[in-house]
């Protein structure tokens, strides 16, 4: 079976001849930033061999490596390439601070990753003053036609004719809560949420209006050609959603269903995935009722966000992406450890599919590479599930 | 009647009414109610009740957030009533997010919930060094250390924090209490820490067992 057929089929659940892997938390891979002493992708390269590896190239956001070379990916069996529509691109200022284009959102390197320096709509109190916000992305501007987009991806596909390939939409503009907390901070999006629903529903209808001419600039030039779309929604803590289930129905909802439906009228043929952190068991039942294909991460150490579970409860409705531990196991735990988590995955969700095998989020920056290499050596040994029968 | 209108800040609180809250809070002032009352009789139960529903899944974090909303801005209202020293008198809690680690909405919302109960808050922010915490403590005459970090790679540093407590001969004196998504009463314990806090609630009833009351009311 071709990779591409194997993610496939593990989408819709209908008998992969193996768990499909993925790398890093899909399109985002491995915490790298230059600003720390730690650099964990130059040591996998190094780890594996490889000296030569273009410097790594990342986002001042979440210093998440975008260039990961094509010798590590084949090393580790990746069945899935991505691609990146045009955005407008950061611009750096003086004072160490790099200003998110198409937002107005201005981030500072701090630890490990960029954070925003302050939220520009955070004290914005009508209605008026967030339709006439300054820094809202003009979906006219020339880089919002996404000219030679359908050229790029054609030339991915004719370099990957055997992979699954997808599109990762830039969460500025494909998101339900995540760029709106970059612009107002988490407890203001969700104050404003429950105490002045004017405000919050005023910001969504105008985002999803600019966002729905942006998709459709993107989706018609590549949907045809692609297999996968990820889009986001986080909405989880450690312990459970960020709002009650009634006014996840009520606010969060409806954005997320427009949004899917969005992408299902411009291109029936993608699988949408959603990444959505943290604990979200409440929510995903209803996202598979609004057409949601996979949903990413599977943090396995959040509440009821194990395997087994999801599996039980979700695992006939709707797919999973990622489940293999970042927060203790991969960085703390040992090779031993890994390869035996690998093997209680795959039995888990093996013949049946509804799995593409990864780490639950981005590689983190004290993760030993031997324990990278161990978890993508066990699903290449491991991941056709025969192991099972031979016990 | 009075004790009556006290009682329904704690209504207001956990509804997450501001505007409620405060014309109450306004008329009990007027009233010379005191405002160890008003925060002990209505805040802290309405914050406790938050704390409590928030533990048991039955409230979220719009209704934390509205709850933390509500206790700033009562306890802004009250600040200028509040006789001078009367916060220090039930305890001085240094509050922060430890070095490399800038999450810090839980760790306000932490602050707003001691604040609310009538502890003085010094909220140092976040990427918060060991000399930093130790600088603090000395300044304010602190009780209790409040330390929280999200990350698995920033967490370690407690350990850095609390070292540098223990060599600065403060340990004696000061309580800490460690938090964040990543940690666990093991690790609380591992670290050196009396304690460890789950969420903002659970956070206010260890302070309330480790900081005895000093002198009465």
């Amino acid at each position: 079976m071709k990779p591409r057929e194997r993610v496939l089929r593990a989408i819709e659940r209908s008998g992969p001849d193996r768990v499909p892997i993925d790398f890093g938390a899909m399109c985002w891979s491995i915490v790298d930033s230059p600003h720390m002493e730690h650099h964990p992708y130059r040591d996998l390269c190094r780890y594996l061999g490889i000296t030569d590896y273009p410097e790594p190239s990342s986002e001042p956001m979440m210093y998440e490596v975008n260039n990961v070379d094509e010798r590590v990916l084949q090393r580790f069996g990746v069945n899935i390439r991505y691609m990146y529509p045009h955005t407008p691109p950061f611009r750096y200022d003086t004072q160490g601070g790099a200003v998110l284009g198409s937002l107005g959102v201005r981030f500072k390197p701090r630890g490990y990753y960029g954070d925003p320096d302050r939220f520009p709509m955070r004290d914005l109190s009508t209605v008026e003053e967030i339709e006439n916000y300054p820094h809202w992305p003009d979906p006219n501007a020339p880089v919002y036609r996404q000219e030679g987009l359908r050229e790029e991806a054609i030339a991915l596909r004719e370099k990957f004719t055997d992979l699954a390939l997808a599109i990762e939409l830039p969460m500025e503009y494909s998101s339900i809560l995540d760029d709106k907390m970059m612009l107002f901070g988490i407890d203001r999006v969700l104050y404003n949420l429950k105490n002045r629903p004017d405000l919050y529903h005023a910001w969504q209808n105008k985002y999803h209006r600019i966002g729905a001419k942006i998709l459709e600039s993107i989706l018609s030039q590549v949907g045809d050609i692609l297999d996968i779309v990820v889009i986001y929604s986080d909405f989880g803590t450690q312990q459970g959603p960020f709002c009650s289930h009634d006014d996840y129905v009520r606010h969060v909802k409806p954005y997320e269903a427009l949004l899917i439906a969005r992408i299902k009228r411009l291109a029936p043929k993608l699988k949408i995935i959603m990444h959505s952190c943290g604990s979200i068991v409440s929510v995903i039942e209803d996202r598979a009722e609004i057409g949601l294909d996979v949903q990413n991460p599977m943090n396995p150490l959040a509440k009821n966000m194990n395997a087994e579970y999801l599996k039980a409860h979700f695992g006939d409705m709707i797919s999973f992406h990622g489940g293999v531990d970042i927060q203790r196991l991969l960085p703390f735990g040992t090779p031993k450890e890994i390869i035996s988590e690998v093997k209680r995955l795959i039995k888990i969700w093996m013949p049946t599919g509804g799995w593409i095998a990864a780490p639950s989020h981005n590689i983190q920056p004290d993760t030993p590479p031997e324990n990278i290499v161990a978890m993508y050596d066990a699903l290449q040994e491991f991941g056709d599930g025969k192991f099972v029968s031979e016990v | 009647m009075q004790e009556l209108h006290v009682e329904q800040l704690a209504d207001f609180v956990i509804k997450g009414d501001v505007a409620g809250a405060i014309s109450l809070v306004e008329k009990l002032l007027q009233l010379k109610i005191p405002t160890q009352q008003i925060i002990e009789k209505g805040l802290l139960p309405g914050l406790k009740t938050v704390g409590d529903r928030f533990e048991c899944g039955e409230f979220f974090l719009p209704e934390l957030f509205s709850a933390g909303e509500v206790a700033t801005k009562v306890s802004n209202l009250l600040k200028p009533h509040t006789k001078p020293g009367e916060a220090e008198k039930k305890g001085t809690i240094i509050v922060g997010t430890v070095h490399g680690d800038v999450h810090d909405i839980g760790m306000n919302l932490v602050a707003a919930t001691f604040q609310g109960a009538g502890y003085k808050v010094v909220n140092l922010g976040n990427n918060v060094s060991a000399a930093d915490f130790v600088n603090a403590i000395k300044k304010h005459n602190g009780d209790l250390l409040a330390l929280s970090a999200l990350l698995t790679t920033t967490m370690p540093y407690m350990k850095t924090v609390i070292n540098a407590v223990v060599e600065s001969g403060l340990r004696e004196q000061v309580k800490v209490i460690v938090g964040g998504a990543p940690l666990d009463d093991a690790f609380a314990r591992k670290v050196g820490a009396d304690a460890y806090g789950k969420d903002p609630g659970d956070g206010l009833h260890k302070v309330e067992m480790l900081i005895p009351r000093k002198g009465g009311r």
